[in-house]
């Protein structure tokens, strides 16, 4: 195998699309050459930072049980726990305390969230997004987020190239968390929601109603800035967003784009609901945002530059 | 905050066999690597079982994380994500997928903190990413984030799957160079 070869194997291998074959192989080739190794570790820690982006999800109670019994010593958990826990007064406690602070974080943002969307009170939506970079909440996240950054840009070359892409991320920041965040979908007319009775049933099938839809949403020639799944079947949108920008004193406006077709306002990000109501999802429609004025493109039609574009995938279910 | 209080200093204290801090440390990261096998899965009963795996390689090779594999949660989420594309790879189609329903679970903002990010390469990716052609951009993003396989993309895409794996090499020739000028 050529060094080149290798060398793309590792990144196949750390975002994940070589077979199981060929993972085994690579597997041993990461044991025995250090060069993989190294180009192992370098798409691991470059990839890694798109981890802030995944929505952290609380595991069941139950799960920590059945690792503590794997490990050793799990017979006699409970004298080691107590002492521990004695002697740190309430060390046990402390970390439930922790876990239990860290939902109710949870909690209180996706409160927010749930606010948006349930102004439309839409029965059976959910729209949910996170995003990259420690970026939700407000200013103190985003403080945090800008600080670990900074630290982290301690090469002064990199912080100064950094400068101008930084300004876009620290307003991405405060405002990711609300981006979208008011998507709705209105039933009954909805022709992303599944009849009644499906959802009752809950059944995958391969029907219009049930498809899925996947978009990437990319700033245009800038970063690619959002995830967005539709599932036709739920009326769910799940946005996650690596970053979006909102000028300041501006509304960005939604357009469902039909293939070929004039595109249409579903709404304001983050300022009331986008309406898919009307909305016939295909594929290779496009989802667009313009910069337009406050409340909204006058006209109708995009006024300003349209500075997210992502085109909608049908979603293939592996069933 | 102490050194014991950090994931280094829990993942130290954890490669010494202490089990308080592995406890604090499965607390303080479970949420995040969940949500990553989740989204990989696409099924909860398996990206419980997969986390179980995890936690327990987790304690067994706490000892030798080395920063150079990225901060400690970036470490154990490669642990996680390479568990988790080990088993769609391993299993896919047949998988059973959950109910889309669940979805509305699944999905919530989390309360983020500095130490459950690791954003050091944030700011150069999302930059090259962006200088990269879009299809390109989207096979990989997909990729790592949905733990789609070539022939996925393939089907999605409605492209050869070997096309699609001269694009995705392609593309990752693109982004390893942007990324090495950057």
């Amino acid at each position: 195998m050529s060094g080149q070869e290798r060398k793309l194997d590792a990144a196949e291998y750390v975002i994940g699309t070589l077979s199981a074959v060929e993972r085994t192989a690579f597997e041993a080739s990461i044991e025995t050459d250090a060069t993989t190794r190294e180009d192992v570790l370098f798409w691991e820690r470059t990839f890694g930072s798109l981890n802030a982006s995944v929505a952290p999800e609380v595991p069941p109670a139950d799960l920590w049980q059945r690792i503590a019994a794997d490990l050793p010593g799990a017979q006699n958990p409970e004298s080691s726990e107590s002492d521990e826990s004695d002697e740190s007064g309430e060390s046990g406690e402390g970390g439930e305390t922790s876990a239990q602070g860290a939902g109710n974080e949870t909690a209180a943002v996706s409160q927010d969230a749930d606010g948006e969307s349930s102004e439309g009170s839409s029965p059976g939506l959910k729209v949910v997004s996170s995003s990259a970079g420690a970026n939700q909440g407000g200013s103190t996240a985003s403080a945090a987020a800008t600080a670990a950054m900074a630290s982290a840009a301690n090469d002064a070359n990199n912080l100064r190239r950094s400068v101008s892409r930084w300004r876009t991320f620290a307003i991405a920041a405060s405002i990711a968390a609300v981006a979208l965040a008011g998507v709705i979908i209105n039933s009954p007319n909805n022709p992303f929601a599944p009849p009644a009775e499906q959802v009752a049933g809950g059944e995958l099938g391969g029907e219009l109603g049930n498809k899925e839809y996947i978009a990437v949403v990319n700033a245009n020639g800038d970063q690619p800035s959002l995830v967005i799944n539709i599932d036709a079947k739920t009326g769910n949108v799940t946005v996650r967003s690596i970053g979006v920008e909102k000028p300041e004193g501006k509304s960005l406006e939604v357009w469902y784009v039909p293939e070929g077709q004039t595109p249409i306002s579903v709404g304001l990000v983050g300022e009331g609901n986008i309406d898919l109501k009307d909305i016939e999802a295909k594929n290779g429609d496009l989802l667009a945002i313009s910069v337009e004025p406050p409340g909204g493109s006058p006209t109708g039609v995009a006024t300003g530059d349209v500075i997210y574009t992502g085109k909608l995938i049908e979603n293939v279910n592996p069933n | 905050m102490t050194s014991a209080e950090t994931l280094e200093g829990l993942l130290g204290a954890t490669a010494n066999g202490d089990q308080v801090a592995f406890r604090t440390l499965y607390d303080r990261s479970s949420a995040k690597l969940f949500g990553i096998v989740l989204r990989i899965l696409k099924n909860r009963q398996k990206a419980e079982d997969v986390l179980q795996d995890v936690y327990l390689k987790i304690w067994q090779k706490a000892g030798s994380y080395d920063p150079v594999q990225g901060k400690p949660i970036t470490w154990m989420a490669t642990i996680a994500r390479n568990r988790a594309i080990d088993i769609i790879r391993a299993t896919r189609p047949e998988q059973t997928v959950d109910q889309p329903g669940d979805e509305e679970e699944i999905f919530k903002l989390g309360g983020q903190d500095a130490e459950n990010v690791d954003v050091t390469e944030l700011e150069s990716l999302r930059f090259c990413l962006s200088e990269m052609k879009e299809d390109d951009r989207n096979y990989v993003l997909l990729a790592y984030y949905e733990g789609y396989s070539r022939e996925e993309l393939a089907e999605r895409f409605d492209s050869p799957v070997g096309t699609i794996k001269t694009r995705l090499r392609r593309g990752l020739v693109a982004l390893r160079s942007c990324l090495e000028r950057e």
